[in-house]
């Protein structure tokens, strides 16, 4: 058990050393530039395509007529098409470039044949567009999380092992001794992904099962994609950045070990906790209720590892905006995972079941924990990979606002609003209308809160652009800033 | 290369324990090979059988509609939840009603009601009415119209049965009349082929 053995020794810090380390780092940022510019850059396309169709899906659900003359752009289409792009667009893509630049960067070892890596990124992203469009002419599936069609799985499979290959290829050749707690979170998820990705989508599409079968793949595929990938690729970013942003250590770095353990083995456990109450023998939705439990020692010690790092180093955390985004990232993921442990339990579930509880959770854990930790690694690793201060730096703070605010605008709204409706859906004399007036008027706080988030996605994409003509420019031009210094010495 | 084997072997056990535990396991608890498909109850004959022809089509209109994003097709055991007393139906479902079914669409969300066993509750008319114009039936629905699944068709020899009554600016030019296209009569023979009107031996309905 060397790998989760006790915490790896600093480096040395002798001169020699560090200057050594430092040109072995800046080698690694050099090699990843063009696959880590092409998951951000189609991550971010995804964003923006997210922000619109989030917008139509929301504002639908209050207002059922609009923009809906034709079925493409009906609310049972835009709202597959809008969680698709999330989580394998956004997310995923997002995912694959901070995994393997931070895989590559602990172990210092340069990415090989990045050219093949842009390669993957067009399988996946394409396999991802043809899902898009195949969801919106009605190909679409009737499992969460697993919307896009069947005939694009192996599209994006091939394009999900190529990175995955890669991940797992940088950290056998790794050239330090040191193996850190985000290294085994990512090796983790990247072996974890493509295998359920694999499972799942064998039995759906190839050997589909009849029956309630269905959905206790689909469930089981769900529940292991948020833990095994989201939360391995999450927590992986938080233990590396948290440190170098506060310029503190993890605080119990020697319980990371258990959160780890609690999240590989419980992991894959968790998804059938939604199927309560439904069609099948209470010793699978039991499993899952009990696996979800198990999990609570991961969400404790990770949430707590790193909320405590971060107030535990006086003064870091103001002024800091990325680390603050970590910090919200953090708190998320505790949130989001005291949920996920407690609502499935029955009598909770008994009310929350089929309301918007369900998405307060599934917003909170897939945009305040894992979104907010990739927006604050994109933050962090951009300028370093590119050489280049990010040109509108007011623009992070602004970004970070209007997330939060949109955050507790859509979370706080559905949750509670959920609660209400599930205890008057539970209560037969109160009638079904009045369950759906309930609902639909705290849904309006989603539909305002998605335009602040919307708001902040622009603000980040101004400097994402800016970031990239600034280094375009820097590169076709380098002598441009002596040239104008020379003709500003003239004017004068 | 051991640690990567340790962390390989932990995935490992995390994965494919749970799969094969899980989805193996429990695959074969819920397959039409364990569970009987056409059995006797207090002496009556009970045959489950699969969806054919139009509603066979009409399960898929379901399906690319995205129906499933609000609604559901499982009625919840009695004591959880009030779905009996809602009148969704008149017993929970089991696995044996999904059992032959090659798309279960089980559903997470219930913005609208649950449709396990709407065909006992609406008729044809009711249906096409509410794909064509929820809000003329119920103005709190927040469902959309399906509108487009709808056409007009010059009236011939005499109006179709499936015609939609309607008066007014919504009404169509004299001498035509609107219809619904083959989607929407699949999906309405679908949305009538949902109905918990027979007993299982584990599930029997409250009288």
């Amino acid at each position: 058990m060397t790998v989760i053995g006790p915490s790896p020794q600093p480096p040395s810090r002798d001169a020699h050393g560090a200057s050594r380390l430092s040109a072995e780092i800046a080698e690694v940022d050099r090699s990843i530039r063009l696959p880590f510019l092409f998951f951000i850059l189609s991550g971010w396309v995804w964003l923006l395509a997210a922000s619109f169709f989030g917008y139509l899906t929301f504002w639908k659900a209050h207002n059922p007529e609009f923009l809906n003359a034709q079925a493409w752009i009906s609310f049972g289409r835009v709202a597959p098409a809008f969680n698709a792009m999330l989580v394998y667009g956004f997310a995923c893509n997002f995912a694959f470039g901070l995994g393997l630049w931070i895989v590559s960067r602990l172990g210092r070892v340069p990415v090989r044949y990045p050219i093949l890596l842009a390669v993957a990124a067009i399988f996946w992203n394409g396999g991802v567009n043809i899902g898009i469009f195949g969801i919106l002419r009605g190909d679409l599936n009737v499992f969460d999380y697993f919307e896009l069609p069947g005939y694009v799985a192996p599209i994006i499979l091939a394009g999900l092992l190529f990175v995955s290959v890669w991940v797992i290829l940088a950290f056998i050749n790794r050239r330090s001794d040191a193996v850190y707690a985000a290294q085994w979170y990512l090796v983790a998820g990247f072996l974890a992904f493509p295998w359920i990705f694999l499972i799942a989508a064998a039995m759906l599409f190839v050997y589909p099962t009849a029956g309630v079968s269905q959905p206790l793949v689909a469930n089981w595929y769900a529940g292991s994609l948020l833990w095994l990938w989201f939360g391995s690729v999450g927590a992986a970013l938080l233990y590396y950045l948290i440190p170098k942003l506060s310029g503190k250590p993890i605080l119990a770095y020697d319980l990371a070990r258990f959160g780890f353990l609690a999240l590989v083995l419980a992991g894959a456990w968790t998804g059938t906790a939604r199927l309560s109450g439904g069609p099948f023998p209470a010793w699978i939705i039991t499993v899952g209720i009990a696996s979800g439990l198990l999990l609570l020692v991961f969400f404790l010690i990770t949430g707590i590892n790193f909320l405590g790092s971060m107030s535990s180093a006086p003064g870091a955390l103001s002024g800091n905006t990325v680390l603050q985004f970590a910090f919200v990232g953090s708190l998320s993921l505790l949130l989001s995972g005291l949920a996920s442990a407690l609502l499935p339990l029955r009598s909770i579930n008994e009310v929350v079941q089929f309301t918007i509880v369900g998405e307060a959770r599934h917003f909170l854990l897939l945009y305040g924990f894992f979104s907010m930790v990739a927006f604050a690694g994109v933050y962090y690793a951009l300028p370093r990979i590119l050489q280049q201060d990010w040109p509108m730096a007011f623009m992070i703070p602004a970004h970070l606002y209007t997330a939060v605010i949109g955050l507790l605008l859509v979370v706080f709204p559905l949750a509670l609003g959920g609660w209400n409706q599930g205890v008057a859906l539970n209560d037969p004399s109160i009638p079904f209308a009045e369950v759906v007036r309930t609902a639909t008027v705290w849904m309006l706080g989603r539909s305002l809160g998605w335009l602040f988030i919307i708001f902040g996605h622009l603000a980040f994409s101004l400097n994402l652009v800016l970031i990239l003509v600034e280094k375009c420019k820097s590169v076709c031009c380098p002598d441009r800033d002596y040239a104008e210094a020379v003709k500003e010495g003239v004017g004068s | 290369m051991k640690q990567l084997f340790t962390l390989f072997l932990l995935v490992f056990a995390g994965v494919a324990c749970s799969w094969v535990c899980l989805l193996l396991v429990g695959s074969g608890e819920l397959s039409a090979g364990k569970l009987e498909t056409s059995l006797t109850v207090a002496g009556d004959d009970v045959v489950l059988e699969t969806d054919l022809g139009l509603a066979a089509r009409g399960k898929q209109v379901y399906r690319e509609l995205g129906c499933v994003q609000c609604h559901t097709q499982q009625v919840r055991r009695p004591g959880y939840g009030g779905d009996l007393e809602r009148g969704w139906g008149s017993r929970q479902t089991v696995a044996r009603d999904y059992v032959l079914q090659d798309l279960v669409a089980l559903g997470n969300r219930r913005i609208g009601p649950d449709l396990a066993d709407v065909g006992s509750r609406r008729d044809a008319e009711w249906f096409y009415r509410h794909l064509y114009d929820p809000s003329s039936l119920a103005d709190w629905s927040t469902s959309p119209s399906y509108a487009h699944l709808f056409y007009d068709k010059e009236v011939t020899d005499e109006t179709s049965p499936t015609a939609l009554k309607l008066e007014g600016n919504d009404a169509p030019d004299p001498g035509f009349e609107r219809v619904p296209n083959f989607d929407a009569r699949a999906l309405v023979a679908y949305l009538e082929s949902l109905k918990l009107d027979y007993d299982l031996p584990e599930s029997k309905r409250v009288k």
